[in-house]
């Protein structure tokens, strides 16, 4: 197992270099002039835009622009912002507010999810499980900054139990809101997936065997059905978790978090490509750290699976 | 609880030849038929059907249902209430909400049934060659899933749409989520291949000489598909949905296309005044998946060997 | 239930770029203690007046400088730091007097060489300053201008004394000391420069002013935070003890909430979703004033038909009269707009601006004297493109505006006009700079001084397709020699009246259409006092109050 982590390590190199390298050409390709933009409807002298230019490698071929980049990751250093901050300091103050409300809507994704998914995978055609698919229905079909704006409103102004935005009291209290909000849609998901995996799973010969045994009938849910039905839900969950660190844009507009999502938004917007690469980098690099748990909990949960022998 | 248990013994005086034998030809349309067998007999399967029939006959026949021409927006007719000339009112353009409704089916559904269509098909293949065969092959596929995962979806969204800049076709933007709707899938499938393809039940075929395509198409996808089922039918929701987003970034269909997601993005402006023009594209949308989620509930079941008993 | 239904907040509209600058004026009066929470967002670079030109800095900025000038309600010049501005040589040259005993934060007096340093660093190519191009009218621009230029100094400034300097133009310029109290012409402390004359590369995160309030603290996205300056001895010290800008990265949406809440004081732009509802809201103040923006939409001259000939002209009248714009400022922004009368909004506070400018029937929605001029230019040359389209830059949130005008000329005109968006404003200004537009294209304008010269020269002059904003390819010789004639009049009367003369002009030939004269709508939260308007429609942050 332990070679099997060193080489699955080792393999976020040619990832990480296959990414950026993706990712640079996309922003290079993006239309519009990123320098201009900055002047908006004051456009000053050829000669101070090609300053500009110069300072970011902005008027250097597209190889070239991603070996300054490349560079400057092996010494860490990724540059500055056109704002001219640091990206290594933007990505310090975003990346553990983006990280608690992503962990905390993974949370929920367990809690919710899979504790819901298990009740109405048991309790075969009740009325329980029909609400729970109506309800997962209405969160899949309001979008999120919908759902999120009423939630503010009903809670936040009108009862005013929790708070209406994050800003910068980034705590469990004013995350709580907006980790349910970001949560919501993966819960729908991971509902499903559960409910529908220990539904297979009861109709198992092992489960037959079990009651067979004597067994009651909590032991052979949570021992027996649950440890075989985890294994989609966790791949769903571990996935879930890059996709809730750098695509919670309309969650993080609408409660006000300044989150890797944010940055990345207007990054692309503004055609920032090392604040892009940068940022980029960093979720892929979690992505694949939490893709290695996931994998190695696989062998966890059913020993059968082995690794490294193929 | 043991009074439940069924016995699948073979009486007494069969033959032990007959008992030995494999049908293989016949196990395999036995397969499809049976499933045919259990999936008429569930009542789920024939609400969806006949909902998602009536969806069809909107997407493809809207003048059946409304003559009124969506398009047709005089400002002075904003955000009317229901009335009989407007049976479901109008939306702040002065549009006919029900009109819309009714043509937005067609593009909302087609990108929701093509985008799910596409990327289960792709993630599937792909995440089954890489559960089954392992190893490298394993290795290239998960980190290419890696790679596709991290790209972030309003850049690439950017970029290819771009590409595609004059033109409204739905295409375009069934293009543009296909390339990430596969990822999911694939990792999914990935996994319950990994688990499937350790189970006794494949160890014997593969010890009676089945060969590795026919282990992967006959004995472990239809055992490890059921997760990938579960979520591509809340997809084809989700994708109607993510629609709206695109329309919202500006990277959507046109304004001459009515669909759903464009309509839901748009009443966003009069949310606080006029619910009900969102209430109803969203409507729609929230019962179109419902009913592919019954049937997918459907299909899964009557696939799956396991619930076969 | 209804007044869940008027209150409730909704939607992201993730992007829209709130117009909010801040403020002048205001009268002496003791301050209380508290800090007042106001709107902000995150500035596009670091607070340095010569290199902030849009709002979200230019906000905080206006607090922290005062400048030689201000303006009073009417629009008209005062001097703030200047003692006095006298021209000469028909208005060619300026000569500047600077009040005495006035000082930066830090103690340091400001002199003449607050004024030179500055603004020669931010006019000099090698320092790359986003209000370069405001320097173009001083002599000795061209020089510092120029690749590879050597020359750092503007010639045309001089140093006569610590109190004294002299500013020459290269032609003359009756309005140029209302440009004066711009961003760009702030003065900065001399200790901040080197023996080269560069700025210290950290002075914009912790910048040293001379304005009402003094700089405490910047958390990136997050925070800017000021108090009030104790050394300050100008015209408009501040009511309160400071301000804290809080950020909002994703739009005025979250930021209207948090009024409601009680958790932010003062919101200066209402979010378009809260339109209907904001005036009748009962937890939130609301304030509505008239304001210098406008929106318009322009058709580029390359567009086939739309040149400025006879054919041209017809289907550009004819465009404009068949959006019905009572009826779309009624309903898409509830009547919180009014119905333009010429190419400046008609508000007292802009030096010049006309409640009637001649000919501005055209400007009047009017579906049958449209179609037929419509069919008259078709009589010239036939309409021969299936439709004509309205780009707009979805990061902008002006899409419900433009569905409502191309619904409204497809109504009129029996033509196929639907919108089309363009994903973000980089991409826009782009394809407008290279006339690469093949339809028309949004525009909306704020003046950077209140004269209507301001809504002229950067759009419609031949000088201003190179280094304005002068996108719709409209280059007559007639109109740019009315507005030299008004920039070298005698008297801002006599100026305003060539400026008239060059809107009547401008009416027959179209280059923009002006759809409406928006209006600022703000809310403050309930036992806020005191939220009022300037000229450029950013709150007068000193008169705040609460408590």
């Amino acid at each position: 197992m332990a070679r099997y982590i060193g080489l699955r390590i080792l393999q976020t190199i040619p990832v990480i270099i296959g990414t950026t390298f993706l990712i640079y050409a996309l922003v290079f390709a993006m239309p519009g002039d990123p320098v201009r933009a900055m002047f908006g409807n004051h456009p000053p002298s050829e000669a101070a835009m090609a300053v500009i230019r110069h300072e970011f490698h902005l008027d250097e071929p597209f190889i070239m622009q991603y070996l300054h980049f490349l560079y400057g990751a092996l010494t860490f250093d990724f540059g500055k912002t056109f704002q001219g901050r640091a990206v290594s300091d933007v990505i310090a103050t975003s990346l553990p507010i983006t990280a608690q409300l992503a962990f905390l809507a993974i949370f929920f994704e367990i809690l919710i999810g899979v504790g819901l998914g298990i009740i109405v995978g048991v309790k075969k055609g009740k009325i329980f499980d029909n609400f729970i698919l109506m309800s997962t229905l209405v969160i899949i079909s309001i979008p999120t900054f919908v759902l999120g704006f009423v939630c503010q409103f009903l809670f936040g102004v009108k009862m005013r139990i929790l708070p209406t935005t994050v800003g910068n009291y980034v705590d469990l209290y004013h995350m709580l809101m907006p980790a349910l909000i970001l949560a919501g849609v993966s819960v729908s998901y991971v509902i499903r997936l559960t409910r529908s995996q220990v539904r297979d799973n009861m109709n198992a010969d092992y489960v037959r065997t079990a009651r067979a045994k004597g067994l009651d009938n909590k032991t052979v849910i949570l021992k027996h059905v649950l440890r075989n039905s985890l294994l989609p839900v966790i791949t769903y969950i571990g996935a879930d978790l890059g996709a809730l660190m750098g695509g919670a844009v309309v969650t993080e507009a609408v409660f006000n978090i300044n989150g890797i999502g944010h940055q990345l938004y207007s990054a692309i917007a503004k055609g920032e490509g090392t604040l892009v690469v940068s940022l980029v980098t960093v979720l892929v690099m979690i992505y694949i750290i939490a893709n290695l748990i996931v994998d190695v909990l696989y062998a966890v949960l059913d020993p059968r699976i082995r690794y490294g022998k193929s | 609880m043991a009074s439940n248990i069924e016995h699948f013994v073979a009486d007494y005086d069969t033959d032990l030849s007959q008992v030995d034998e494999f049908h293989t030809e016949k196990e395999v349309t036995g397969l499809f038929r049976e499933a045919l067998a259990i999936i008429i007999k569930n009542p789920l399967f024939w609400i969806s059907s006949v909902i998602i029939l009536i969806l069809g006959s909107m997407a493809l026949f809207p003048g059946l249902w409304t003559s009124t021409d969506p398009l047709y927006c005089p400002i002075g007719d904003s955000n009317l209430p229901a009335s009989s000339a407007h049976i479901l009112g109008t939306t702040l353009q002065g549009c006919d909400v029900y009109a819309r409704v009714i043509d937005g089916a067609k593009p909302s559904l087609a990108i929701g049934i093509m985008t799910t269509i596409i990327g289960t098909a792709i993630g599937v293949l792909i995440g089954t060659l890489a559960g089954f065969f392992g190893g490298v092959l394993d290795s290239i596929l998960s980190r290419l899933i890696d790679i596709f995962y991290a790209i972030p979806f309003i850049l690439a969204a950017v970029a290819v749409l771009q590409l595609f800049e004059s033109s409204d076709s739905i295409w375009k933007v069934i293009f543009t989520l296909s390339i990430f709707a596969w990822v999911g899938p694939a990792r999914l499938m990935r996994s319950a291949v990994l688990s499937v393809k350790q189970q006794e039940f494949i160890t014997a075929s593969v010890s009676l000489g089945a060969t590795n395509k026919r282990n992967m198409f006959f004995h472990i996808l239809p055992n490890a598909i059921s997760p990938v089922i579960s979520t591509a039918t809340i997809n084809i929701g989700a994708f109607i949905v993510a629609e709206s987003t695109l329309s919202f970034l500006g990277l959507g269909l046109g304004s001459n296309t009515v669909s759903w997601g464009q309509d839901i993005a748009n009443a966003r402006d009069i949310l606080v005044t006029t619910p009900s023009v969102l209430l109803w594209p969203s409507l729609f949308l929230a019962v179109t998946t419902l009913s592919f989620i019954f049937l997918g509930d459907a299909i899964r079941e009557a696939l799956d060997p396991k619930g076969r008993r | 239930m209804k007044k869940l239904v008027t209150t409730l907040s909704s939607v992201a509209l993730l992007f829209v770029g709130a117009i909010t600058l801040s403020g002048c004026g205001g009268s002496n009066s003791s301050s209380s203690d508290s800090i007042i929470s106001v709107y902000g967002c995150e500035p596009q670079q670091t607070l340095v007046p010569g290199n902030t030109n849009e709002t979200c800095g230019g906000n905080i900025i206006n607090e922290l400088y005062d400048a030689l000038i201000t303006y009073d309600t009417d629009g008209k010049v005062q001097n703030e730091i200047a003692e006095s501005i006298t021209p000469s040589d028909e208005n060619k040259v300026y000569d500047v007097k600077i009040k005495s005993g006035l000082t930066f934060d830090n103690g340091e007096a400001i002199t003449s060489d607050s004024f030179i340093k500055s603004w020669n660093y931010t006019a000099a190519d090698e320092n790359a300053q986003s209000n370069q191009s405001f320097f173009e009218l001083i002599k000795g621009y061209d020089e510092v201008s120029k690749e590879n230029s050597k020359v750092n100094e503007l010639s045309g400034l001089q140093k006569i004394s610590d109190t004294e300097f002299k500013i020459e133009l290269t032609e003359s310029s009756i309005t140029f000391p209302m440009r004066l109290g711009y961003s760009a012409f702030y003065p900065l402390p001399v200790s901040a420069f080197d023996a080269n004359g560069k700025l210290d590369p950290n002075f914009g995160e912790h910048p040293i002013g001379n304005g009402p309030y003094k700089f405490e603290a910047w958390n990136h996205d997050q925070d800017v935070k000021l108090v009030k300056s104790d050394t300050y001895k100008g015209d408009r010290p501040s009511k309160n003890a400071g301000l804290d800008y809080k950020i909002y990265t994703g739009g005025t949406e979250a930021a209207y909430a948090d009024v409601q809440s009680g958790a932010l004081d003062v919101l200066d732009t209402v979010p378009q979703t809260q339109n209907k509802t904001f005036q009748n809201d009962p937890q939130v103040q609301p304030v509505i004033e008239p304001s210098p923006v406008y929106q318009g939409l322009e058709i580029p001259d390359n567009l086939p038909h739309f040149g400025y000939d006879e054919e041209g002209q017809l289907r550009r009248a004819a465009i404009s009269m068949a959006i019905d714009r009572p009826t779309i400022i009624a309903n898409i922004v509830d009547g919180l707009a009014d119905v333009p009368a010429g190419f400046s909004p008609n508000n007292p506070r802009i030096s010049g601006a006309k409640a009637e400018v001649k000919g501005n029937d055209v400007l009047k929605f009017n579906s049958n004297e449209a179609k037929q001029k419509w069919e008259q230019a078709d009589a010239i040359s036939k309409f021969d493109n299936p439709h004509l389209d309205i780009y707009f830059n979805a990061d902008g949130g002006a899409k419900s505006l433009l569905e409502a005008v191309a619904n409204s000329i497809k109504t009129s005109l029996g033509i196929e006009s639907s919108v089309k968006a363009i994903p973000d404003f980089k991409t826009l200004l782009n394809k407008e700079a290279e006339h690469q537009m093949d339809g028309a294209f949004r525009m909306g304008w704020q003046p950077d001084y209140p004269s209507v010269e301001n809504y002229l020269q950067p759009l419609y002059t031949t000088n201003a397709a190179k280094t304005g904003s002068n996108y719709s390819g409209f280059a007559n010789k007639d109109f740019d020699d009315l507005l030299l004639k008004g920039a070298a009049a005698s008297s801002i009367d006599e100026a305003n009246d060539y400026f008239t003369q060059a809107q009547e002009f401008l009416m027959k030939y179209l280059p923009c259409f002006p759809i409406y004269d928006r209006k600022q709508n703000g809310v403050s939260a309930i036992g806020v006092k005191g939220l009022t308007f300037d000229w450029k429609s950013m709150p007068v942050y000193t008169d705040i109050t609460k408590g």
